[in-house]
Order: C-alpha cells, then sequence, then structure tokens
C-alpha cells in the first residue's frame, strides 16, 4: 500500500523524535544527570515508527528493554518521558519504573519490561482481550531477536496462534542479544523461520525502511483485525549505541566498520532524501519539523530537571491497589 | 583446468511480504540448507572436482558444507569474499566464480537471484533452481540432479553448447544512474518507494518490458503472456501499457495471478511485440521494478530506456545434459 | 464466619463444589469474568473444579490454553489490564515456578513499577499440599515464595466455606491473587451458604477457642490441629486455633492477640520448616509479645526434603494430627506419650 504524503510525513515525525529524544537522554546519561540502565533506541526508528503509524490508537503495544522508542511513537509525552527516565516525581511512573518500566496505559502503551521475553505474553492477554471484547483492536508484541530464545516468547506466540489472536509480533533482529552476536546463539539465521513452526504467516522486512515496515504492518495488523490471527514480521535493523549507556565504536564485540556500515543506512537520513528528492516533502518543511521536535526535547530536558525527586512518602504506595471494587 | 562448479544460494529468498498479501510459501534456511547440500553432492557426482561456494551474512554457505565428504574427493571452497548486503552478495560470488573458472554456476533463488547473478558474471553459465517466490526464471528441479547437470558440463563430459541455450535479458538505462538488467520482466510502477520491494497491486502498474511472457507463470511474465505470449528462447519481448479503468474506458481487465494464489485485474491499456533493440522509454515518478521486485525509485521526469537484448546467461538445461551423458555411456 | 455472609440457606458440599458453584455465581455476575488454563474447558479441570461451565458460559469464557504456564499468567495480566476479570489456573502449585516470571516479575510489580497506572484483578487458582503420593514435583507448598513477593496476595482456605467466600474475594480484587486449594481436601463437606458472599482478604479467623496455647495453621492443616485439638481436650488442654486464611497479607493482629491471651504458639503448616511461613509468623510474634510469652514459638512443619512418593515415606513427611498434639504438649512443657 503506497504512503500517502500525510503518512511519510507521520513516519518522518515519529523517528525523528525518537532519535532526538534518545540523544538527548544519552547526553544526559552521560552527564550522570540519569540513573540506572539506558538503553537505547536510536538505528532501529524505523521499526517502531513504521509499525505505529500503521496502528490504530486502540491498538495496544507491548514492549521491551530498548522501549522508548515505542512510547515515542505511540505518542508519549517527552516531558514525562524524560522525568521518568532521570527518576523524578512528574515522571510517567512517578519515579518509580524508569526507563525498563515505562508505559502509558491511556495511549495503550502496556509498558516497557526489563526481562526479555516477558512483555510478549503480555501482549497476547492484551489480544486475547479483544477478541473476548469482540472489538477490531489488535495488540503489538515488539521484541528483540534474543527474545525468541526465551520459553515464554514460544509459550505466548504458540498460545497466540492456536487461540487464533489477533496479535501482530515484531521482531527487531538488531543482530546482538547484549554483546552476543545472534548468529552465535542461535542456528536459524533468520529469526523469522520460527514463524512456520508455529503456523502463521512470517515475513522479513527492510527494518531500516520505514516505508517497508509500514507496508508489512498495514498486512499483519489487517490480518489480525479480519480475525486471521497473528503474523511475524522480522524487521532488520541495528541499535547504533551500545546494548546500554552510549558507545558506539571500539567494541570487542562488533567492529566499527559494520556500525558505519549500519550507519550509511540511516533510516532517517535516507527516508529524508528519498522524500525530498520525489517532491513529496520539502527539505524547509523536514528543517521545520527538526526545529520543532528540538524544541520539545529540549523544554522535556528542562522539564525533567526542573522536577523534583518523588517525596519518601510515596516508596510505600502503589504496591497494591486498595480499594478494589 | 579443474573441473569447477559455483554454487550461489540467496538466504532471503522466499520471506518477504508475498507471504502476507499473498499466499505464498515460505522457504526457511533449513530447506535451504538442504538444497545445497544435495546440489554439492550431485556436482560431485556428475564429475566436479571442486566446488565453489558462496558465503552470505547468514552463514548459509558454511553450514551447507558442514561435516559434508562428497563422492570422489571433490574439494568444497567456501568464498572468503567479504560479505555483502543480499543482492551485491551474489553478484560478487559470481564475479569470484568467473575468476576461479567455474565451468557452471548453480543458483539457488528466485528471479531476483538470478539476476544478481547475471549481473556478475553476465554471460554465466547457470543451472537456474527455484527457491524464491515468483518463479519465472528458474524452474524447479530436484537439486541432486541439477547439480549433476552442473558436474557434467564443467567437467567437460558434455559441452556446454550441446546442452544451453543463450537466455534473453533486458537492458536498462536509468538517466543519471546506473546501466541495470533484468531477466523477464521491468515494470514502471506508482510506487514512489521501493520499501518491501515486491509489486503485488495492479492498481500501481504502469508500463510493462517482458522478455520472457510465458502462460504457466505468476507474476507480471503472466500478466504480458496474457497478451502476447513469448517464450524464453523466442526472439523479442512485449511492452505492456495499463491505465486506471476509470481514466481509461478501453482498459481491458486482464485477471491473472499476480503473485503466488494472488489473483488481480490488470488494466491493460495498450500492448505491442517488442524486437530485439527496440527502446522503451519510461520517466518518473515512481520506481522500476526488475523480475517483479521494485528496486530503483524514479524522481518526477527521471527516465529510462529498455530493451530486448539476445545475450543472457547461458541456461543449461539439465535433462538435456542427462540424457546426452546416457546416450555416451550407451555407445560403450 | 465473617459478618459480611448474609444469612442465607446453609447445604453441605464438598471443598471442590464450592468453589466450582463461586464460579457459577461469579460468571453469571461479571460477563469479564472469564476462566483459562490446561483442560480447564471441555474436561472441567483435571479434578473436576471447573465442571460444567463450559456448558453454561461456552468456549470463549472457559478456554482451553496449550501447557503453557508462563503464556497461561502473561494471557491474565494482558486481559487484566485490558479490562477483563480473569481466573488463571495452574493445574499443580508446584507449576508456579515454571511460570514465576510471570507471577512475580510481572503481575506482583506491574501497578508500582507503572507509578500507580495499572490495574490488575487478576485470580490464579492452584492446587497445593501433599498427602496423595503425587511425589516432589506435584505437591507442594510454595506459599513462603509468593508472600515473599510484594504486589501479590495468598490464599489458603481450610474448608469449603471459606474457599468460596474467598475466592469470591480474590475474583473482585483488584490486585493479583493467588488461591492454593488443598488437594487432599477436595471431597471434604461442609456448611456453605447457597448465596454468593465474600470474605474478606487479610482477615483471619478463630477456628476454636481455647485458653492453654495458640495453634496457627492454614489450609488442611487446620482441619488437622482440630483432630489434635479433639485429643488434648480429652487430656485437659485448651487449644485455641486460629487461622489467617490469607497468608500474604496476613491477620498479624489476630495471631497476636491469641498469642497474648494463651501465652504459647504453635505454627503448624505444610511447607518444609526451613524458611517456612512458620518462621515468618512465629518473628511477628516476637515481636508483638514477647513479654507474653511462656515458651518459644513452636513450628510444625515438612521435613527439609523433597516430597518423596511412596505411601509409606510421604505419612512420615507431612505433618497429622499425631504430631501436631506433640508438639502442643512440648511447648506446653508436658509430657509426650511414646516420646
Amino acid at each position: 500500500m503506497e504512503p500517502t504524503v500525510d503518512i511519510l510525513k507521520d513516519l518522518h515525525y515519529r523517528m525523528l523524535r525518537i532519535r532526538l529524544f534518545e540523544e538527548a537522554a544519552g547526553r544526559l546519561f552521560e552527564g550522570n544527570k540519569m540513573p540506572g540502565f539506558l538503553h537505547l533506541y536510536v538505528g532501529q526508528e524505523a521499526v517502531a515508527a513504521g509499525v505505529c503509524v500503521a496502528m490504530r490508537d486502540d491498538d495496544q503495544v507491548s514492549s521491551t528493554h530498548r522501549g522508548h522508542g515505542h512510547l515515542v511513537a505511540k505518542g508519549g509525552d517527552l516531558n514525562k518521558m524524560m522525568a521518568e527516565l532521570m527518576g523524578k516525581a512528574d515522571g510517567y511512573c512517578n519515579g518509580k519504573g524508569g526507563s525498563m518500566h515505562i508505559c502509558d496505559l491511556d495511549l495503550n502503551m502496556l509498558g516497557a519490561n526489563g526481562i526479555v521475553g516477558g512483555g510478549t505474553p503480555i501482549a497476547v492477554g492484551a489480544g486475547f482481550a479483544n477478541k473476548y471484547k469482540g472489538n477490531d483492536t489488535v495488540s503489538v508484541a515488539f521484541f528483540g531477536d534474543g527474545s525468541t530464545n526465551i520459553g515464554a516468547f514460544h509459550e505466548a506466540i504458540n498460545m497466540a496462534a492456536a487461540l487464533r489472536l489477533p496479535v501482530l509480533f515484531v521482531c527487531e533482529n538488531n543482530e546482538y542479544g547484549e554483546y552476543t552476536r545472534r548468529d552465535k546463539v542461535m542456528a536459524i539465521n533468520d529469526v523469522v523461520d520460527r514463524a512456520a513452526g508455529y503456523g502463521i504467516p512470517g515475513v522479513i522486512v527492510d527494518g531500516m525502511d520505514a516505508v517497508a515496515v509500514y507496508e508489512a504492518a498495514v498486512e499483519g495488523l489487517a490480518r489480525a483485525r479480519r480475525g486471521e490471527g497473528p503474523t511475524f514480521i522480522e524487521a532488520k535493523t541495528y541499535r547504533y549505541y551500545n546494548h546500554h549507556g552510549v558507545q558506539t565504536l571500539g567494541m570487542k564485540y562488533r567492529t566499527d566498520e559494520e556500525v558505519d556500515a549500519w550507519k550509511a543506512k540511516d533510516c532517517i537520513e535516507g527516508f529524508e532524501r528519498r522524500v525530498t528528492e520525489a517532491g513529496l516533502i520539502s527539505a524547509d518543511e523536514l528543517a521545520a519539523v527538526r526545529v520543532e521536535l528540538e524544541a520539545e526535547v529540549e523544554a522535556a530536558v528542562e522539564f525533567g530537571e526542573n522536577s523534583p525527586l518523588p517525596e519518601v512518602s510515596t516508596l510505600l504506595t502503589d504496591v497494591y491497589t486498595e480499594v478494589s471494587r | 583446468m579443474t573441473a569447477t562448479v559455483g554454487i550461489i544460494a540467496n538466504p532471503l529468498a522466499g520471506k518477504d511480504i508475498r507471504r502476507l498479501v499473498a499466499e505464498a510459501s515460505p522457504t526457511s534456511d533449513m530447506a535451504k540448507v538442504g538444497i545445497v547440500r544435495r546440489a554439492i553432492i550431485g556436482a560431485a557426482e556428475g564429475g566436479a572436482e571442486r566446488v565453489l561456494l558462496a558465503d552470505d551474512r547468514r552463514g548459509l554457505g558454511a553450514r551447507a558444507v558442514d561435516g559434508l565428504e562428497p563422492a570422489n574427493g571433490a574439494e568444497i571452497v567456501v568464498l572468503d569474499e567479504p560479505i555483502l548486503d543480499s543482492g551485491k552478495n551474489s553478484e560478487q560470488a559470481a564475479r569470484r566464480c568467473r575468476d576461479e573458472g567455474a565451468g557452471a554456476v548453480i543458483v539457488l533463488g528466485g528471479d531476483g537471484t538470478h539476476r544478481d547473478v547475471v549481473k556478475g558474471w553476465a554471460d554465466v553459465a547457470l543451472v537456474a533452481l527455484s527457491t524464491g517466490t515468483n518463479n519465472v526464471f528458474p524452474r524447479h528441479l530436484e537439486a541432486t540432479v541439477a547439480g549433476h547437470g552442473a558436474g557434467l558440463v564443467a567437467s567437460g563430459q558434455v559441452a556446454l553448447g550441446d546442452v544451453a541455450s543463450r537466455a534473453k535479458r533486458l537492458v536498462v538505462d536509468v538517466e543519471d544512474g546506473d546501466a541495470d538488467l533484468a531477466l523477464v520482466d521491468v515494470a514502471l510502477v506508482s510506487d514512489t518507494f521501493t520499501a518491501s520491494r515486491a509489486v503485488w497491486d495492479p492498481a500501481t502498474l504502469r508500463e510493462l518490458v517482458a522478455c520472457i511472457a510465458e502462460p504457466g507463470t505468476v507474476g507480471l511474465s503472466a500478466v504480458a503472456a496474457a497478451v502476447a505470449p513469448t517464450g524464453r528462447f523466442e526472439r523479442g519481448g512485449v511492452h505492456v501499457r495499463f491505465g486506471s479503468p476509470s481514466e481509461t474506458s478501453s482498459a481491458a481487465g486482464i485477471r491473472v495471478p499476480i503473485a503466488p494464489g494472488l489473483y488481480g485485474d490488470v488494466p491493460v491499456a495498450g500492448w505491442h511485440r517488442l524486437r530485439a533493440g527496440d527502446e522503451v522509454a519510461v520517466s518518473g515518478p515512481g520506481s522500476l521494478s526488475f523480475d517483479g521486485e521494485r528496486d530503483v525509485a524514479l524522481r518526477e521526469g527521471q527516465g529510462a530506456s529498455i530493451r530486448v537484448g539476445a545475450d543472457g546467461p547461458h541456461v543449461i538445461d539439465v535433462e538435456r545434459a542427462l540424457r546426452l551423458m546416457n546416450t555416451k555411456r550407451s555407445d560403450l | 464466619m465473617t459478618a459480611t455472609e448474609p444469612e442465607a440457606e446453609v447445604r453441605e458440599l464438598t471443598y471442590l463444589g464450592a468453589f466450582n458453584e463461586a464460579l457459577f455465581q461469579l460468571m453469571r455476575e461479571d460477563e469479564d469474568i472469564f476462566i483459562a488454563g490446561e483442560d480447564v474447558g471441555l474436561t472441567g479441570g483435571v479434578f473436576g473444579s471447573f465442571a460444567g461451565l463450559i456448558d453454561e458460559f461456552g468456549e470463549r469464557r472457559c478456554v482451553d490454553t496449550p501447557i503453557s504456564e508462563q503464556a497461561i499468567v502473561g494471557l491474565g495480566i494482558g486481559a487484566a489490564v485490558s479490562g477483563l476479570r480473569p481466573i488463571v489456573d495452574l493445574m499443580f502449585m508446584d507449576f508456579i515456578l515454571v511460570a514465576m516470571d510471570q507471577i512475580a516479575n510481572q503481575a506482583a510489580k506491574l501497578k508500582y513499577m507503572f507509578g500507580g497506572n495499572a490495574t490488575l484483578p487478576l485470580t490464579i487458582t492452584t492446587n497445593g499440599g501433599a498427602g496423595v503420593s503425587a511425589a516432589a514435583q506435584h505437591s507442594q507448598s510454595l506459599e513462603a515464595m509468593l508472600c515473599h513477593v510484594p504486589g501479590l496476595k495468598v490464599v489458603m482456605p481450610s474448608s469449603p466455606a471459606d474457599l468460596k467466600g474467598l475466592l469470591v474475594a480474590c475474583v473482585r480484587e483488584d490486585n493479583p491473587t493467588i488461591l492454593v486449594k488443598n488437594k487432599r481436601m477436595f471431597g471434604k463437606r461442609g456448611p456453605v451458604p447457597e448465596a454468593l458472599y465474600e470474605i474478606p482478604l487479610g482477615v483471619g479467623n478463630v477456628v476454636r477457642e481455647g485458653t492453654d496455647v495458640t495453634v496457627v495453621a492454614y489450609g488442611r492443616m487446620v482441619p488437622e490441629s482440630e483432630k489434635a485439638a479433639e485429643r488434648l481436650a480429652e487430656e485437659g488442654v485448651s487449644c485455641e486455633i486460629v487461622d489467617p486464611r490469607t497468608v500474604q497479607p496476613l491477620d498479624t493482629d489476630l495471631l497476636v492477640a491469641s498469642a497474648r491471651k494463651t501465652n504459647r504458639v504453635v505454627v503448624v503448616h505444610e511447607a518444609v520448616r526451613f524458611g517456612g511461613l512458620g518462621a515468618e509468623i512465629a518473628a511477628q510474634i516476637q515481636e508483638e509479645a514477647f513479654d507474653y510469652l511462656d515458651a518459644p514459638v513452636a513450628r510444625i512443619a515438612a521435613p527439609f526434603s523433597p516430597i518423596p512418593f511412596s505411601p509409606g515415606l510421604e505419612r512420615h513427611y507431612v505433618p497429622n494430627a499425631k504430631r501436631i498434639s506433640e508438639g502442643i504438649l512440648e511447648t506446653l512443657g508436658r509430657p509426650v506419650p511414646g516420646a
């Protein structure tokens, strides 16, 4: 399905919003203004943007430890995100979750997840609820190549296939599980080969091409809405930064040449080049979007820095829902 | 000269979006590894003393030779080229096979993979094996006997000239771009983006040039075949123009399988046959698809010319090679 | 029996019958409730817990799942955050270990990690307890592990009436709850009100009033302790039996009040002694009632080994009325027959 200019603008907006947010988070992390772990999404923006543009607002997302991108793509509030990453009171989770548990249930983003493979069964549960309620909402499980080696993932995707649940499984294959190359820990080369084992269709798309991801997501979501069950999309992509933190080059587990080769296929640069060449979006307009988003991110950083640390009195709140119905 | 057979397999073949938008089946790595292993065994049996195997980003080649000890002590060499992205990898492997003096190359993939190989080595002698989705150029053939046929040719037991025919090719020149080629068809489609590459929506078709237009195929070749059938070894080709039924009331809707299991009404506005060398000029905006895959985006007004050339690769007819060999044996 | 129970017709039902009746009544009341788990649909559960539900509520609400405990719990979590009120069943309590990531890392923590922005009305039902030669992987009492995880509520009913009322409370609760039935009690009969009623979580029950010693027990150890108390009554020992019913949150006030009254406490559970709930209960009682105690808090529990298969071994493993009475006598400083 050929994307309209509005859709192209949306893809670009969401990719760039993720990129600028993540770059700013990385700078704060380096400046010791961000506690804990930071798993940056930079490099993979085309996947979150491509899928989320194809989704409806009522469609749900389950995410991973590398989950900022999915929330930004779902329309997350950058102020609340930045404050949460800094552990501040005005963050999405009031400073109780941080990077790995960031969520916005009002946007149907069911949370990042600190456990590899932990989010996929939850997406399947959301898919079950959609089928149960008889609506045509779809849940999308984002997960990495690494999580497909975990039992929970197999259980969840098999269950979704067996019960024909409206779930779209999106594998972001960035070729590394933490610091180990995928082919050392998996005897198949394409994660999508697993789809056949669950009896569902699976396709590979170029995860550095937002339009390619979008095209496949449109089809996968439509199948789910028609009641035809789950679809598996493997997006071949790459993370520019380390598993954790901001170091890019000079690592033992991957060569600098490899990193540079992937950066040469950068999803945002390539997209901007293509749409301006094709005369679909002007360079001026792209630049204006960048200026707007830079301001939004800058404001988010300021918001986060100005937000107070959580009150100690909140330490023990929210362990339980106090009043049940 | 060492009797050498090259094997080039596309690890990505059989995994694209047509498994979603049509009813195409997936081809797993395990299936491909099995095919490569059988091709190696067949090639050695057919007389190959050395088998060159292209490796790829996904290590298909390396895994295919794991523990394999073919007959006649044939040597298996996994090419030590730098590993490139899929299409470029096949192209590079073809050049290397040429430089290493391969007498025949077994290609595993769809139309796109065969195109990549021919881009690397224009007059390659190849055995075309289908593991892709829309397969017009390669045929379905058991890998064991395909390898055997390649071994017979590479070892000189049968002469290439006796068992191979020269295929056609489509020569494409893109304004401000690189020269390119296709083995079956080139189409101008309205998509601005190459994105998921496959072409499956008839509404996006603008123009089509095909040098193989055979009934019994799936994809754009079937579209051309519906108006002007042209065999793979017949001369010339066909040029088809499309219009949307709304704007061209005279457009004839032709119903063909545009992808495996997916029929579409294709609005043909006109067509004519092409002789070898006739040029068709098209211009953007849109994308050019080569053998069914969007590959080159065209700007507004950016032109491209397409012509049918008679100088495609040598395609080995495996059955003919085997029959010839059997005849020789019975002469003894 | 608590005040929340309405006056209604009371019949004899089995433990499982009470569970089953509660499910029928809950599912009729609330369309958002469904059951999912291994064999819970067509078969009605391998023990019959879910018998007949599929006939009334259909496959949509009685879902047979793959043998995939992680995905079963995940299904419940995802459905619960999406507004449904799932009851997911893990056939044996031992199988919670298979699903522990989803239970402990996901369900228990979701609300807190999300800064309160999640409500998780999820009920996990399962079957624990030894004594049926189910051996080491189908007999365990693992409640201590669950109680150790903030965010979960854990319920271990000791009678048909409690089971019904506590299940209703679990299902209506907006937090993840785990209700553990005891396998050896399935056929045990008792009076059960017919109407739908709720026993609040975290509220214990004085099963038997007494003056000499407090016996804290839950699950099947309650009827075993009652047997022991009957025997000891003949010897002039007055036992008070306190059943917390919910082990997380624990009704510490009730236990402490009883300890202050009797000055001696014996805690009984089926789980192994080391690191069991008895240790927690003993600690809390000494913190709150140290000056009232006339003897150390005693624990009667399983020895530190996996659960044996052979009835010849297993009957020496699980605490019974005899061992409970011996423990009580020791705590009272009275001679133990045969010792």
